[in-house]
């Protein structure tokens, strides 16, 4: 283990905080608000002091976000038409 | 899609109240009003949900077809133990994946490349600032054309997560009914879609 990461280890165990992994880890329940308080506030202090983080939560936020900006198209009349008279009619065979 | 004679007109229903109940008992009567609430109600959620699986129009306009027509088939046999809604999006699923497997030729994920390597739970890699990409990149087609063609190479399991959660909001818990998972597993499974489309993202446009 290289010494800067040592160093860097030791910052977060001796201030109480989760390493990045950790971070990565509670990356999902922390945009969703589903952490408690306690391991929010941590994740917050830690992403106070490691930029690195901060960029990867900037991120994951935006890369979920993404999803929102997709396009929805619709069918159009004449398809929903014709899937009414084969439901219709199909059913209707059944019986 | 079969063609059929025109007898009957579509009507499509405006924004209604009938409850799934009743919707259900409707479909079961076999009465034109539930057929054309199904319609209206579901058709375009649940193309909108296949197109996204399988790219074709067509295509999805046909699991469409199928879906809706399984449903109002087996409607006797649905017991209510899960939402109407529920059973829609699951048998969408379903179709839609069974069409993608016959597709040999799709690339597949690389997760050594993708997931964030660490040394002792510090990470190894410097990560880009992505405040420098602007929100009117999101909106560009080829940058649309970019992230379907990464969801495209994402495994069925984390795709169909994260078509639901993040492209559907579908609610945590519907994700879950969906895809009969616990919710610890759909998590792991939207969280590493994330983790990959981050990374594709970042390589291509913010480094």
């Amino acid at each position: 283990m290289s010494v800067k990461h040592k160093t860097i280890r030791m910052m977060f165990t001796l201030m109480g905080l989760p390493t990045c992994e950790e971070v990565e880890q509670f990356a999902y329940d922390f945009l969703e608000g589903a952490l408690d308080v306690k391991t929010t506030k941590a994740v917050q202090r830690h992403l106070q002091a490691c930029k690195n983080c901060q960029r990867f939560i900037v991120a994951y936020r935006r890369t979920s976000a993404l999803g929102k900006t997709f396009p929805r198209p619709s069918l159009d009349s004449e398809f929903k038409q014709n899937l009414f008279e084969f439901l219709t009619q199909r059913m209707g065979k059944t019986t | 899609m079969e063609s059929l004679p025109k007898s009957r007109d579509f009507q499509p229903a405006a924004a209604s109240n009938i409850s799934d109940k009743d919707l259900i008992r409707g479909l079961r009567e076999k009465a034109d009003w539930a057929y054309q609430e199904l319609i209206s109600r579901w058709s375009d959620k649940l193309y909108q949900l296949s197109l996204r699986f399988l790219k074709r129009p067509e295509e999805a306009q046909e699991i469409v077809q199928e879906v809706l027509l399984k449903v109002v088939e087996k409607i006797d046999t649905f017991e209510g133990g899960s939402s109407l809604y529920t059973w829609l999006y699951r048998v969408t699923v379903n179709e839609s994946l069974m069409r993608l497997r016959p597709d040999k030729g799709r690339k597949t994920v690389s997760w050594e490349d993708v997931l964030p390597k660490y040394e002792n739970g510090i990470h190894l890699e410097n990560f880009s600032d992505w405040v420098k990409l602007p929100d009117e990149k999101f909106e560009e087609k080829e940058f649309k054309q970019f992230v379907q063609e990464s969801i495209e190479i994402l495994p069925d399991d984390l795709k169909a997560a994260y078509l639901l959660k993040d492209v559907e909001q579908l609610p945590e818990d519907e994700v879950c009914k969906v895809l009969e998972l616990t919710k610890p597993a759909m998590k792991n499974r939207v969280h590493r879609a994330r983790l990959f489309l981050r990374k594709k993202i970042e390589e291509r446009y913010v480094r």
